[in-house]
């Protein structure tokens, strides 16, 4: 039977990750989310380049 | 943020707004982990009642020769997108009424309570909102006590119980 790696301490560091995160203050959050923000305008202007160089 | 908050608080002091209050992702955002959202949800108590759209007009006439202008559903005020949303049933009318006053980088401003956030979450009932009803409960963002009286006074908690397996891991 395969085995699979147990990711359960993966999960539990995420959770608390997410816990640090909602810890946060408001200002700080709002922040994080116009970084967010910045990091998918810059990920949809790759893409963009990428299809104009695969049309090309 | 804090700049468009500053506007929306001189449109408090000018009249233009009789209250209002964040709510959407920025609010959620309060109470649990920084979510993706693109926009402002204001939701405003207006002098003028009706079931018309057209009663925002006010607030766009006042906006307007301020610079800020409309962009489909939103006015982009010092960067951010707003999008004004009149309280539209008693239960975004309360939510309004018992808005917390919070700050923001020294500014005053209001932001819906957990249980109206989650409410009116309820009541929209898409598959985004169930989410992050389910994070405020997995976070413990809400009171449960404080929520269910909420719920009964406005006819949700039949849809409560219905969704509830959803919001449960």
């Amino acid at each position: 039977m395969k085995t699979y790696p147990d990711i359960s301490k993966l999960i539990k560091a995420k959770e608390a990750h997410r816990r640090v995160l909602a810890a946060l203050s408001f200002e700080k959050k709002i922040e994080l989310v116009f970084k967010l923000q910045e990091r998918r305008r810059f990920v949809k202007s790759a893409q963009l380049v990428g299809k104009r160089r695969a049309k090309t | 943020m804090k700049e468009t908050l500053k506007v929306l608080n001189s449109m408090l002091k000018a009249g233009v707004l009789q209250r209002y209050a964040i709510g959407g992702a920025v609010a959620a955002i309060y109470y649990l982990e920084p979510i993706d959202t693109v926009d402002l949800d204001i939701f405003v108590q207006l002098e003028m009642s009706g079931s018309e759209l057209s009663i925002l007009a006010p607030i766009y006439e006042h906006l307007s020769p301020l610079g800020y202008k409309a962009r489909g559903e939103f006015v982009e005020i010092e960067g951010m997108p707003v999008q004004f949303l009149p309280v539209f049933n008693p239960l975004t009318e309360e939510a309004v009424a018992k808005a917390r006053a919070i700050k923001y980088a020294r500014v005053t401003t209001f932001i819906m309570r957990p249980e109206h956030l989650v409410a009116i979450m309820l009541d929209t009932g898409r598959a985004k909102d169930y989410l992050r009803i389910a994070m405020f409960l997995e976070q413990r963002a809400v009171n449960l006590r404080s929520l269910k009286p909420v719920l009964r006074r406005h006819g949700l908690d039949g849809k409560w119980k219905a969704n509830e397996y959803r919001f449960k891991r």
